[in-house]
């Protein structure tokens, strides 16, 4: 389990992160949520005591650093152009197996899994930033961390990257491991990730898991139709549940269907239609940030 | 410790840039011992004894900034292109990272100090060899030759991996290594007139001073001097590398 405690990070009047406390929970994958300038990247930079800052961030509850092989516990790919364009892609690995004490067949083994095998003697500035981003995860899972944090991983990938990112991710994960990824691909994260933790102007706006941080939405709703219209209206005013009537039935929201569904019974009223509208992550990420955009649009995009 | 080490010296070698410094050194070389003091060897040449042991520290001289360059790079392309973030997670400690470096730089302007010293003298004598040009018996006090070009090397490369260890930007840092000896010192010189001798730059070049004349300050003097700026300028950088953000 990874847990960062109390991470604070200032520029000068500036607070980029304010006091974030959060866990990553071992054989899940946790998404890292937040809008630009929320302060994901220096965060991330922080837990690897890159950036100097407060706060502690252990790792199966001691700090990176007083492990005698930090590559194995931790991989990282927090930029994916993060390597010197004329040396080879596999002596760049080669620099960081080296230094991270890993034997040169397993640079081979990870050119492989990522698939870039053939330009393994390739200059990497030539690269597509697609081929960057694998490079970097071939980096990134060079010493078979329990760890793994990405940065926008997804970044610069066709789809078919994307899908093979995807499945890594929940693989690597699935082996016991826990992966902290960030992401601005939000219909990505929710086919992967586990447990969010949303900020947003450098503060935590939630930690929790995708299931509850999309039914906790106040934008969830239960939709029940009855050829009883006013007694279920009457039956709802009485429990004091937030509802409007639409679409000749009512909509119902911060409530599951279980409980209208039994309410109705045992009323006696007599159910047509009973489904459960529950809002995309988008929707949740976008109702949670909407006071914590640092960089806001004027107009507004048409959906 | 070694597998940082190691790390280092594959992105010492691993890299163009360290094998066309190293090209354009010896060429320069060439030119510089080869043709123009050995093939074209002056008249006083001739006579002077101590002819092809000035050959040591002036190959030192003119080529140690090529050591100082690479010493630049292997800090400063760290920073440019963001590979500082993996060779500070792939350690323990920011400490052991920075010793690394100061270990690896050494280890190669030694050798460089010592290469390119020892090859200038014997690319003269080969060009006064070739062009039937013949001199007095020769005067090479090896020991004395050897420990002051190492040091030499040695030195200018440590005061350049200092500045880019400071500075982090590539083009402040050779900026350093051309206006501090070559502008800033001479003019500071204005100032403290005889006691120019105790900056940076200037004391190392007592120790490859190869005139016969007395200098302001000892060769032991001139030596502690530079290896107090050495030493003071790496405990700053390394007091700064563990507080700074890596970026």
């Amino acid at each position: 389990m990874i847990e960062a405690q109390n991470l604070i990070k200032k520029y000068r009047k500036k607070t980029a992160v304010d006091d974030v406390s959060f866990i990553v929970e071992t054989g899940k994958v946790t998404g890292f949520l937040g809008p630009n300038g929320a302060g994901k990247s220096t965060t991330m930079r922080l837990m690897l005591g890159l950036d100097a800052g407060s706060g502690t961030t252990t790792f199966d509850g001691k700090s990176l650093h007083t492990y005698a092989t930090p590559s194995e516990i931790v991989g990282i790919l927090l930029e994916a152009k993060a390597f010197h364009p004329t040396r080879s892609a596999r002596q760049h690995l080669r620099i960081l197996a080296d230094a991270g004490g890993i034997t040169h067949s397993r640079v081979d083994e990870v050119l492989d899994i990522v698939g870039l095998s053939e330009v393994a003697k390739k200059k990497p500035g030539k690269f597509s930033l697609g081929m960057s981003q694998r490079l970097g995860i071939a980096a990134a899972i060079l010493g078979k961390p329990k760890y793994l944090m990405l940065d926008e991983p997804a970044n610069g990938l066709d789809p078919e990257g994307i899908a093979w990112l995807r499945q890594f991710i929940k693989d690597y994960a699935d082996e016991g491991n826990a992966v902290f990824v960030s992401s601005h691909l939000l219909s990505e994260m929710s086919q992967m990730a586990d447990n969010v933790v949303v900020i947003g102007k450098g503060k935590l706006i939630v930690s929790t898991s995708i299931t509850d941080l999309i039914s906790g939405s106040a934008n969830s709703s239960v939709f029940v139709r009855t050829s009883k219209d006013s007694h279920l209206q009457k039956l709802l005013a009485q429990r004091k549940l937030n509802f409007e009537k639409q679409d000749g039935g009512f909509n119902i929201t911060s409530v599951k269907t279980d409980e209208i569904g039994k309410l109705a019974f045992e009323a006696g009223i007599p159910v047509l239609e009973l489904a459960k509208h529950q809002v995309s992550l988008e929707e949740a990420f976008l109702e949670l940030t909407a006071d914590s955009e640092e960089y806001q649009t004027k107009g507004k995009a048409k959906k | 410790m070694t597998a940082l080490i190691k790390a280092e010296f594959r992105k010492l070698f691993s890299l163009r840039s360290t094998y066309l410094v190293l090209l354009f050194a010896f060429l320069i070389e060439v030119l510089f011992a080869f043709y123009i003091s050995g093939w074209r060897a002056s008249e006083a040449a001739r006579v002077d004894p101590g002819y092809l042991a000035s050959q040591v520290f002036s190959a030192v001289n003119l080529l140690g900034l090529f050591a100082a360059i690479v010493g630049v790079l292997s800090i400063t392309h760290e920073y440019r292109y963001n590979t500082i973030m993996y060779t500070l997670t792939s350690s323990s400690s920011r400490t052991r990272v920075v010793l690394a470096k100061f270990i690896t730089i050494s280890v190669f302007a030694v050798g460089f100090g010592l290469v390119f010293g020892w090859l200038s003298p014997l690319l003269a004598w080969t060009g006064m060899q070739m062009h039937g040009i013949h001199t007095v018996a020769q005067q090479l006090d090896v020991w004395n030759l050897t420990w002051r070009a190492i040091f030499g090397g040695w030195g200018v490369a440590m005061f350049a991996s200092i500045f880019a260890m400071l500075a982090r930007v590539q083009v402040a840092a050779i900026a350093a290594i051309f206006l501090i000896p070559g502008t800033i010192e001479p003019l500071l010189g204005l100032l403290l007139k005889q006691n120019q001798v105790y900056l940076p730059y200037s004391s190392l070049n007592i120790v490859l001073n190869t005139g016969s004349g007395s200098t302001p300050i000892s060769l032991t003097t001139a030596v502690l001097v530079s290896l107090g700026y050495i030493i003071g300028g790496w405990v700053i950088a390394w007091a700064l590398f563990l507080r700074r953000d890596a970026n």
